[in-house]
């Protein structure tokens, strides 16, 4: 068995390996997702609808996944399918090279994205920008 | 007594099969995450090939290629070096004199007897 999620560089591993809803490659899922604790979810298949964490939260796009007129908040976000929408990263961005977002992106902490990984809009960060890093 | 021995010790009838060790849901989770891995690493892997060498065609595939095909049809421009004088197009230079820039030089069309004066004609 696999116990290596693809390759990440700024996604912690234990993250990705802690996600605990699956939307599956083939299925289709129309609405809301919305969770109150730290978990996670991986999209293989299609989605139309908003991905909420309160606290916490992974969403893992995976290379089949498409997500379409949505809004993503989670603390950890990894794209290595598509994303047309918005997407707000409370800490860590990551769109590998196969990724691709359509839409604005967010970031509070940090953002990673591959070569040949393709963005169309804009990116922001919403932290201080004068706060000098560590 | 012997006969309570025996039926306090009943012997498994091998025909009975037991059912199957259910797994439990973080067995199914885990094995569910790491066949997505899989198969994302497979899909990710073509799909970055593909962004990668079209990326290099348009970046160094196709210059290459246009200089190759100027350069192929500038030689076919190019007249054969061991190409028989007959063959070779006919060119004619005249030289050029400063000092008699003014004046026309003998041709074959003006002979010159042309400028013979007038009304001695035989």
């Amino acid at each position: 068995m696999n116990t290596h999620p693809t390759n990440t560089r700024l996604v912690p591993a234990e993250r990705l390996g802690a996600i605990t809803s699956l939307i599956a490659e083939g299925s289709v899922f129309e609405g809301n997702f919305h969770c109150a604790k730290d978990q996670g979810i991986k999209i293989d298949g299609r989605l139309k609808g908003n991905v909420g964490f309160e606290t916490g939260g992974t969403l893992h796009v995976g290379a089949n996944g498409l997500i379409e007129n949505t809004r993503l908040e989670a603390d950890y976000v990894f794209i290595e399918g598509k994303v047309i929408g918005t997407v707000i990263a409370r800490k860590a961005l990551e769109i590998t090279g196969s990724g691709t977002l359509i839409g604005d992106a967010q970031y509070d902490e940090l953002i990673d994205m591959h070569p040949r990984a393709r963005v169309r809009g804009k990116i922001e960060f919403r932290g201080d920008i004068d706060t000098p890093s560590s | 007594m012997p006969w309570q021995k025996a039926s306090s010790t009943p012997t498994p009838n091998p025909s009975i099969q037991r059912p199957a060790a259910v797994p439990s849901s973080d067995t199914v989770r885990q094995a569910a995450l790491s066949a997505s891995w899989a198969r994302d690493r497979r899909v990710a892997r073509r799909r970055l090939a593909i962004r990668w060498l079209f990326w290099a065609w348009w970046r160094f595939g196709l210059p290459v290629l246009l200089a190759l095909a100027l350069a192929v049809w500038l030689l076919g421009q190019m007249p054969p070096a061991n190409m028989p004088a007959w063959l070779k197009p006919m060119t004619a230079s005249v030289p050029f004199n400063l000092s008699n820039s003014s004046k026309k030089p003998p041709t074959t069309t003006s002979p010159p007897s042309e400028n013979a004066p007038h009304g001695k004609e035989p």
